[in-house]
């Protein structure tokens, strides 16, 4: 889970900083982890006890515990900040303008092209899958089955789209590549699916710039978390579907720290978000 | 002690509601039936799990040290926070002045509630809906007279920088002359803190 290894990479930065503020030793390891992560793990909880203790034996001697406001540049300024929500504007296809000028790593893709009427013009459909495929940035296509099935019954499709845009998701590829990731030159297609979970899979490398980055991109993108494809049925209703992928990046990236990489988002599972959710 | 039905407690919120690591807990119970809420759980007071302020506060002190070290702290949502006037209260005693406690809250609540804890809360997130009675109304299903009235007390009574609004544009419900409406009123009144956004809907 991308977030969580974010949540838990800022955590950790908090521990170093409240352990080199108070002289505690704390030696953090490197976490080899590669499933699902809430930000935090017994390991990590363990260091944070292990720091109160620390601390506590400070206090005992007389010594003042620096922990108050230690870390809050750490999190930005953001004061009762709240999760902003990306705008999924509808927008019919026969309106959408190709944005000529890229990004620097990925090619334009902008939210708005991903979402198509069906029911209206069953010409624009055909339109759409074509379009996205020529413009070799985030083509995608329904699996056919499903596309035959629900065009019958669903007003509007969404396509998948990376968590936070692509321009997180480009910086989590270079956040997990580091340095080399600013120094390629050239292009690399993958091909994926995005699962009705928001997870990809069958991370497939179709055009590679240099072998050495092929498994971390790969790695990068089967922790990443997207919002997967769904339909808007004739009845309001909305039924998420698997959708086949490919992928252009451009490098050089941009380089990223753990700031680049954080989506503010509301929460998703069982718990009330603040937004959109809690409406 | 009193008790409270919660239905979610959420650990390491980065500054998603509120400044630094918060941990939000979300209370069962809510005055409104919004169309499109999507915790509708929340509505019934009697689902979510039993807490007393000592439960709740032995809970979330495990992120005690970052709540510190960012200026962090418990924001209580809902549901409707300010239905839990006692609870909050007694929670307030328990974790001490240090912690950062925020109510994401619609202002839809007893003039009394919210006077009582002005002087707990370090914070508010103000979920306006629309400034227009109707829209609210055909929205919430309730009036919006207690919302406006409330947050006119807050804004004379406390600092106008510890209160955000959150103006949505709802689909079907509003429109964006609707919301600039709305902003333009709330800044007459004297907010100055905004999160302009819009529903998504599934």
């Amino acid at each position: 889970m991308a977030r969580g290894k974010q949540t838990c990479k800022i955590l950790k930065e908090i521990r170093k900083q409240i352990a080199a503020e108070n002289d505690i030793k704390l030696v953090i390891e490197e976490c080899t982890y590669q499933g699902d992560c809430k930000g935090t793990c017994p390991k990590c909880e363990a260091e944070v006890r292990y720091l109160e203790r620390e601390l506590e034996k400070r206090q005992r001697v007389g010594k003042a515990a620096m922990v108050a406001g230690l870390s809050v540049g750490l999190l930005g300024a953001a004061p009762v900040a709240m999760a902003q929500t990306p705008v999924a504007d509808t927008l019919d296809a026969s309106e959408t303008e190709v944005i000529t000028e890229p990004l620097m790593g990925i090619m334009p893709m902008e939210p708005q092209l991903y979402y198509v009427e069906l029911s209206n013009n069953p010409e624009i459909k055909k339109q759409f899958r074509f379009s996205m495929a020529d413009l070799g940035v985030l083509g995608f296509e329904v699996k056919d089955f499903e596309f035959d099935q629900m065009k019958k019954e669903a007003k509007a499709f969404y396509a998948p789209v990376a968590k936070g845009g692509q321009e997180k998701l480009l910086a989590f590829i270079s956040y997990n590549l580091g340095e080399k990731a600013t120094k390629l030159k050239g292009e690399m297609k993958l091909s994926f699916n995005v699962n009705t979970n928001g997870k990809a899979s069958m991370v497939i490398v179709k055009k590679s710039i240099d072998p050495e980055i092929d498994f971390p991109v790969v790695d990068a993108m089967n922790a990443y978390t997207w919002e997967s494809a769904y339909y808007v049925l004739q009845s309001g209703e909305m039924k998420r579907v698997n959708s086949d992928c490919t992928l252009t990046i451009q490098f050089p990236l941009k380089p990223a720290t753990v700031d680049d990489l954080w989506i503010e988002e509301p929460l998703e599972g069982e718990v009330m978000a603040p937004s959109p959710k809690d409406q | 002690m009193t008790t409270a039905r919660i239905f979610g407690v959420s650990r390491h919120r980065l500054t998603t509601d509120g400044e630094g690591v918060t941990t939000l807990v979300a209370f069962s119970g809510c005055p409104l039936r919004c169309v499109y809420c999507l915790n509708k759980t929340c509505w019934d007071e009697a689902k979510g799990r039993h807490y007393t302020p000592d439960l709740l506060f032995e809970e979330v002190r495990i992120d005690q040290l970052y709540f510190l070290a960012t200026h962090g702290g418990v924001t209580f949502g809902g549901g409707e926070p300010l239905l839990q006037v006692e609870f909050i209260k007694q929670f307030r005693e328990l974790c001490g002045p240090q912690w950062q406690l925020l109510a994401e809250t619609s202002l839809n609540v007893p003039f009394e509630n919210v006077q009582a804890l002005d002087v707990v809360l370090d914070g508010y997130i103000i979920d306006i809906k629309d400034m227009n009675p109707e829209i609210y109304k055909a929205y919430t299903g309730k009036e919006n007279d207690l919302v406006i009235s409330n947050l006119q007390w807050l804004l004379q009574h406390g600092y106008p920088n510890r209160i955000l609004v959150r103006v949505p544009h709802i689909p079907e419900f509003n429109t964006d002359e609707d919301v600039a409406k709305s902003m333009e009123r709330l800044k007459a009144m004297g907010v100055t803190r905004f999160d302009e956004f819009r529903y998504i809907i599934r």
